[in-house]
């Protein structure tokens, strides 16, 4: 017994040193090798992993991305804690949206959720502020649900299959990090040699092929990476006309040289991402075969880093990054247009004051094209510095930053005569007409560590960043200003024999500045009657009158969120619980709003006055975060090779508008032969909104078999309950606007005896604003895989196998209980994996 | 013969014995109506209708008692109710055996001194690509009485509340005694101007124009008798104007640019009953 120890002490001490030219014979060889694989078994975890350090971050590494099998990035987001598993939808734009209740909004007047998510892909973050691809004037077409302007990154263009590990950064993160107000994911891709690599994936909806290498030479001093990928993807596989497809490239090559005493790490990544959306009307069954919709990204990414540091001076190190990124984006949508009244007009003309129009075709075919080229660069010099000062190690970072994003393309390109939509008085206008934004950012922050006691240590680290926006010029508020964020993190570690405790908060202040098309909007264009002469059915051509308006907002603020976090945890014998409360309060998210102005005209020396209604983007959101996050994850259990991980959270989030508002919800019409919107609109200091609840938790058991190569988990997902809403709303105005003089006057109790102002005061069915509840549904997710030889694997999925979903009631009509009865459909997928 | 075949042949012979087993089927069947006249203290001058569906024949009665053959029928009584014409319907009756009918018995409008509307085309017209096309709606106004009408403060109305949906209005229910309106469209002139032969129609259009341009599946309406007109608001869209058709006076409308009759005739339309008798 003894000396079988001591044979396992000896290996052990190796395994630690393991210098390059010690000699093992062949049965040491074999005793360390088995005691690596001994040693790694508990290392392989296939779940998200909280990161105890800094602020709560959730880390995924390959071996738990491959478990989960994703066709995109988004999948992987079920892995966090309140995460629950959706079936991939890639026909629709996918944002992120971190810590928000899991049946959260999706109105897009909280966007700025997810716009203020950042994506940092080995290092360089992903702008998406130059994004303009949208079909103007078409509200809900087949654009409406595949564009993401002003809501971020969609994750459907990230490609899974060479990341290396994901870093979710859901609290506050560090002042290196700017642009930012939710979260940062940060991405880092393989560099490291290794075999040939191909995956071949298919489910429900889609067929996914990767093949990848990596090479080195000289002892990995120059290592190459290369990967390329392609999705396929259909909304229903029985239409292949509507479709999306991807295709990455990626190159990547790291370079590791020395010049006398200097040793410099060399990164460059050159990366091609197609992302293809595709709608046609089939020709056989419909009678206009001339509908169709298709929307293309092409964007290539280069980004360099150059990391510098001295060989003894061990407490400096210089690094320099530049991420250059350009676009060519077009959407291309044509569509059968059918007049559904006699006579409407062709309005093309641009300028201001009375013209003379046509009238349109009672049919034609309408074409309408979007073209969009934004180049982004982000260049980021950053020095780093480690010491000790008496008992305290720091790691301190300064660093500077530029963002410069631009959009050089047409905008939207059609016939003024023949428009896609001829209700809409919107104009097309060139991108690259738009400024640039420029966007000077700086930080330093430090890391500190203090191990006070043996028992007792104290982790702090603490950053400062400002932002601010160059180049508007000066009618625009935020031009030039300096916007600081604070942040700061406090750990208390208490360690000892078995583990540690530790008690963690953070708190800090981000900023995220609005997007190009936020800050210069569209020119708007109101189309009115310039002549009371009506149009008799031989007329062909129409007389308007056209007032134009410029709605920038010249006020507009970055959008701000104030977050804190308190954490508790422990990590004993490798049984770790981490659990956290946060809140998150953003008050002025990017929203569009109703502004009205007063317009007086004249038609036949008759002078009318009348308002006009437009919407401006404006910092009038308010998404306030709030819950609780807890993960426990409990060592291999080695006689059944099973770990156990609990995860979830109770997420409350409230969305709702900041500022007062106009509105014409209810406008009443014709009110004593007054159009009451045309002259008086009421300005409501409301809450509009609601609140969104859901706690959820999810229990994953995986066995991980090394000697036959099997790794399966069952997770049983549940969601105790969720919970939504309406906020009350307070129809009675605080104020009106009257297009007689275009001045505010207080709505007092004189104006709500008003027969015309009285119809201003909105009235809301106390029924609306009750709290509705969705009680308990429960899932088992499975999935397997099995390595056949050693070089290939094949796993397959299923989602809800099992699924648990009891019946509930709801109050319904007249008093009555309504009986709700909820189906769940099982989602499969398989793939292979070779690796040679 | 043998002991064999003469038990199948006796076998056989049984079967003339056995016949079905005639069953006692009715041929007719008296029909009882009973006839629910809410407020009507005296019925008299009854007609009972039975019309066999399959058969297509009628069978008349002047009580409400009737025998028929056994088959499905539609009925119908006609009655004077305290002197004035009731009427009650029933369709679909099954009749086997001697059966009684419950018939619910309503006023019959007197018909003698109105316009009536004979026809609402709400719904617009399809296109020959399967568009929509809605620039065509109109209503058709009948002088359903003997005697010459006179148009001329006819107001075509349309109704403020929705026909599909429930409106719980508790003790303000007024829609026993009021019809709200949203809309109010006056054919103008002095009491004598626009006079209407009986079974004569007028011909009220959104737009009086010929629509086959338009829409290959729609009809030319140029030929209307009037047709409404709204100032729009809105530039993007506006009201079509014949010069050579009476427009309506417009009184009331909620709309800000035209009015549309709902597309899926969610609204009910009325007459307002101003009329003079020649």
């Amino acid at each position: 017994m003894g000396s079988i120890f001591c044979g396992l002490m000896i290996p052990v001490v190796l395994l630690a040193a393991r210098p390059d030219s010690l000699r093992l014979d062949s049965a040491q060889q074999a005793l360390l090798d088995s005691l690596e694989r001994m040693f790694t078994i508990q290392e392989v975890v296939v779940t998200a992993e909280e990161k105890i350090e800094r602020s709560s971050a959730s880390v995924i590494n390959k071996e738990a991305m491959q478990h989960i099998q994703p066709s995109s990035f988004t999948d992987i987001l079920q892995t966090l804690p309140g995460g629950t598993t959706k079936d991939p939808n890639l026909t629709s734009t996918n944002t992120i949206r971190l810590r928000e209740a899991t049946n959260g909004s999706t109105s897009g007047e909280y966007d700025a959720s997810s716009l203020g998510t950042s994506f940092v892909i080995d290092g360089a973050p992903v702008s998406t502020d130059a994004n303009m691809q949208y079909v103007q004037s078409d509200a809900s077409g087949a654009d409406s649900k595949r564009s993401s302007v002003g809501a971020g990154v969609d994750m459907r263009t990230i490609s899974t299959d060479d990341i290396e590990k994901v870093e979710i950064i859901r609290g506050i993160a560090g002042a290196e990090y700017g642009d930012v107000t939710s979260g940062v994911v940060k991405i880092e891709r393989t560099s490291k040699p290794t075999p040939w690599r191909a995956r071949f994936k298919a489910d429900g909806f889609s067929k996914l092929l990767f093949f990848g290498k990596g090479l080195g030479w000289k002892d990995e001093q120059t290592v190459l990476n290369f990967g390329l990928d392609y999705l396929n993807a259909k909304a229903d596989p029985t239409n292949t006309l509507e479709n999306y497809q991807r295709i990455t490239a990626s190159v990547r090559l790291q370079q590791r040289f020395q010049i006398s005493n200097f040793k410099l790490l060399f990164q460059s990544h050159l990366d091609y991402t197609g992302s293809i959306d595709n709608d046609k009307i089939d020709p056989d069954i419909h009678r206009n075969r001339e509908d169709s919709y298709k929307s293309e990204y092409h964007k290539l990414s280069w980004n360099n880093t150059l990391r510098v540091h001295q060989a003894d001076v061990p407490w400096w190190c210089f690094c320099v990054q530049a991420n250059v990124s350009g676009e060519l984006d077009r959407i291309c949508q044509t569509r059968f247009v059918q007049l559904t009244t006699p006579k409407n007009p062709a309005i093309d003309n641009m300028q201001e004051g009375e013209a003379t129009v046509s009238l349109l075709p009672y049919k034609y075919v309408a074409k309408h094209e979007v073209e969009g080229i934004p180049l982004n660069v982000f260049v980021r010099p950053k020095a780093e510095f480690f010491f000790d000062t008496w008992k305290l190690e720091h790691k301190a970072s300064a660093g500077i930053e530029w963002r410069y994003a631009k959009n050089f393309g047409r905008g939207q390109i059609y016939d003024l005569s023949r428009p896609l939509n001829y209700s809409s008085s919107l104009r097309p206008r060139a991108y690259y007409d738009i400024p640039a934004s420029n966007q000077l950012a700086w930080y330093i922050q430090d890391d500190i560590s203090w191990p006070i006691h043996e028992h007792f240590g104290l982790d702090l680290n603490i950053g400062l960043r400002g932002t601010s926006l160059l180049g508007l010029g000066s009618q625009y508020a935020i031009n030039g200003k300096c916007y600081l964020d604070p942040r700061a993190n406090i750990g208390f570690n208490f360690p000892f024999s078995k583990g540690k405790f530790y008690v963690a908060a953070a708190i800090g202040q981000h900023t995220k500045m609005p997007t190009l098309l936020q800050l210069s909007p569209n020119l708007l264009y109101m189309d009115l009657q310039a002549t009371d002469i009506p149009i008799a059915p031989t007329d062909t051509t129409m007389r308007i009158y056209t007032h134009i308006i410029n709605p920038t907002n010249y006020d507009l603020q970055p959008s701000r969120n104030l977050k804190w976090e308190v954490r508790v945890g422990f990590d004993i014998n490798k049984h770790k619980l981490s659990v956290t409360y946060f809140e998150e309060d953003m008050r002025n998210a990017f929203r569009g709003l109703m502004q009205v102005e007063a317009f007086d005209y004249t038609i036949s020396e008759n002078a009318y006055d009348r308002l006009l209604t437009y919407s401006t983007t404006s910092n009038g959101s308010r998404i306030y975060k709030q819950g609780v996050e807890w993960q426990y994850q409990s060592p291999r259990i080695k006689a059944i090779c099973t770990r156990f991980t609990l995860n979830g959270a109770w997420l409350r989030t409230v969305y709702s508008n900041s500022e007062r508002m106009y509105s014409t919800e209810k406008s009443p019409g014709v009110v004593n032969g007054v159009n009451v919107q045309d002259h008086y609109i009421g300005l409501y200091n409301w809450t509009e909104g609601y609140i969104r609840e859901s706690l959820n938790s999810n229990l994953v058991a995986d066995v991980y078999i090394q000697r036959i190569g099997l790794t399966v988990s069952a997770t049983l997902e549940t969601t105790i309950y969720t919970a939504s809403k309406t906020l009350e709303k307070n129809g009675v105005p605080e104020a009106y606007i009257s297009s007689k003089d275009g001045q505010l006057h207080h709505y007092d109790a004189v104006a709500a005896q008003d027969p015309i102002l009285k119809t201003l005061i909105f009235d809301y069915n106390s029924g609306l604003f009750v709290r509705r509840t969705v009680p308990f549904e429960g899932y088992l997710n499975l999935r397997v895989q099995k390595s056949i030889t050693k070089f290939a694997n094949i796993a397959l999925y299923v989602n809800r196998l099992l699924d648990i979903l009891p019946d509930y009631q709801v109050s319904g009509a007249n008093g009555s209980m309504v009986t709700i009865h909820r189906t769940a459909s099982p989602y499969f997928g398989m793939e292979i994996n070779l690796n040679i | 013969m043998k002991v064999e075949s003469l038990k199948i042949i006796a076998l056989f012979l049984c079967l003339l014995f056995v016949a079905c087993d005639q069953k006692d089927i009715n041929t007719t069947a008296k029909v009882t109506v009973v006839l629910h006249a809410e407020g009507i203290d005296e019925v008299s001058e009854i007609e009972l209708k039975a019309h066999d569906i399959n058969m297509n024949k009628d069978y008349t009665e002047s009580a409400l008692v009737i025998t028929v053959p056994v088959g499905y029928f539609d009925l119908s009584v006609h009655a004077l109710g305290d002197g004035k014409a009731i009427r009650a319907y029933k369709r679909g009756v099954k009749v086997e055996r001697d059966c009684t009918i419950e018939m619910e018995a309503s006023f019959v409008p007197q018909g003698d001194d109105n316009f009536v509307l004979a026809e609402i085309f709400f719904a617009g017209t399809e296109t020959p690509e399967g568009k929509r096309y809605i620039g065509d709606k109109f209503f058709v106004v009948f002088n359903n009485t003997t005697d010459t009408l006179a148009a001329d403060g006819l107001i075509l109305v349309e109704a403020d509340l929705n026909s599909v949906q429930k409106y719980d209005l508790g003790d303000q229910d007024f829609r026993d005694q009021y019809f709200a309106v949203d809309a109010m469209y006056r054919i103008p002139g002095d009491g004598q101007t626009y006079r209407v032969a009986p079974g004569q129609v007028i011909l009220i259009a959104d737009n009086a124009m010929n629509h086959t341009e338009a829409n290959a599946n729609s009809f030319d309406l140029s030929v209307a008798d009037f047709e409404w007109y709204d100032v729009s608001s809105s530039a993007g869209s506006t009201d079509v104007d014949n010069p050579d058709v009476t427009n309506l006076d417009k009184i009331y409308c909620y709309t800000q640019t035209i009015w549309v009759p709902h597309n899926q005739g969610h609204k009910s339309f009325g007459l307002a009953h101003v009329f003079r008798k020649e």
